[in-house]
């Protein structure tokens, strides 16, 4: 009962900690900012830089 | 047309509206490049308004390298983006949270009705030849790429190996540059692009005889959301009208069998069988409350 009851907790677990998660990272990072770097990667990765 | 099909569409469309492009020859790097698209989809390409999730997870993951483990290349890549490493553990919380996100809605969904490399295979497949079915062992594949290639050595050589190897990125990012280039000039392509191009080749020709072979076993995408869809709140199951005639079998893209394990890691939730099924004994959608009294759904033998 109990472990039945926990399994159908852990979404919601895990739904707050993500949650939470991307949260923070929007809000430290800045809203937009935090992979704003990504695109110079890009053009080494696929070869053209 | 089916409606997955049209989602399927809107979802390619979605990822890739920035037609400015054309007119400006300068990929899009505004707000938005700052926010992930649910599914596979390269942010090099020409048209793509959103970032990957795998190739932000790396490039959260590389910014973190020390330098002193880094590769020749890696340091460039650290260098080059300098400027955002105070952004890197803030990035690698968000694209994280956000895989994580999409995860425990809803499982892999996305893979199944919006991800545009994933509707690219759907469409492959459907090429007349002779079809070869997988070995079940292949599906571990992805689960390697996704902690080897996009995260762990990412972080010890600060490349983006995963992204260095993926055949979306040439498809969408390479070939299109190449075709129609950035304003900026770009030096003359090397082995590496050619060894890109050998790996798009090689899983276009997959593609077209067994169904999603790169969903199936090399998708780190796939295989975070698989992670999570034992647990998410999209939810299958199949009732006792199953009769395992194998219809469901026949229709599904990734060749499982949906009365064996309902919430199956490998399940794109297509719902293909769903809407095969003569007896109508699959049923989905999400799943609320605490009660936990509905699981596991799958039928008896006999």
């Amino acid at each position: 009962m109990s472990g039945s009851f926990g399994k159908a907790r852990a979404p919601y677990i895990l739904l707050a900690l993500f949650v939470t998660m991307l949260v923070a990272g929007l809000l430290w990072g800045g809203f937009g900012k935090v992979l704003a770097g990504g695109i110079v990667i890009c053009l080494d990765c696929i070869g053209l830089i | 047309m089916r409606t997955r099909r049209w989602t399927q569409i809107a979802g390619t469309l979605a990822a890739n509206p920035w037609f400015a492009y054309f007119s400006t020859r300068t990929i899009y790097q505004g707000r938005a490049k700052g926010l992930c698209f649910p599914g596979f989809n390269c942010y090099a390409c020409p048209l793509a308004l959103f970032s990957c999730p795998i190739g932000s997870l790396q490039h959260s993951l590389a910014m973190m390298s020390p330098q002193k483990n880094a590769s020749a290349a890696g340091r460039a890549v650290i260098q080059a983006t300098r400027q955002h490493a105070s952004y890197s553990i803030a990035a690698l919380l968000y694209v994280l949270g956000f895989i994580g996100l999409v995860g425990v809605v809803t499982g892999r969904l996305v893979c199944g009705w919006i991800c545009p490399f994933g509707f690219l295979q759907d469409l492959l497949y459907k090429i007349p030849s002779p079809k070869l079915r997988l070995p079940q062992w292949m599906r571990f594949g992805k689960y390697v790429a996704l902690v080897l290639l996009a995260m762990l050595i990412p972080y010890l050589t600060g490349v983006h190996w995963y992204s260095r190897l993926c055949p979306a990125g040439a498809l969408e990012g390479a070939v299109p540059l190449e075709v129609i280039p950035t304003k900026a000039t770009l030096p003359a392509v090397g082995w590496f692009f050619w060894l890109k191009i050998a790996i798009l080749v090689f899983f276009l020709a997959w593609m077209v005889v067994s169904k999603r072979p790169f969903c199936r076993t090399a998708c780190a995408l796939g295989a975070a959301y698989a992670l999570l869809t034992p647990v998410s709140f999209y939810r299958m199951s199949v009732n006792n009208n199953c009769d395992r005639c194998d219809r469901c079998r026949e229709v599904c893209p990734v060749d499982i069998n949906i009365y064996d394990n309902a919430n199956s890691p490998e399940c794109v939730r297509c719902l293909s069988c769903k809407k095969a099924c003569p007896a109508g004994a699959i049923i989905s959608g999400f799943r609320l409350g605490l009660s936990g009294g509905e699981e596991e759904t799958t039928t008896s033998a006999e």
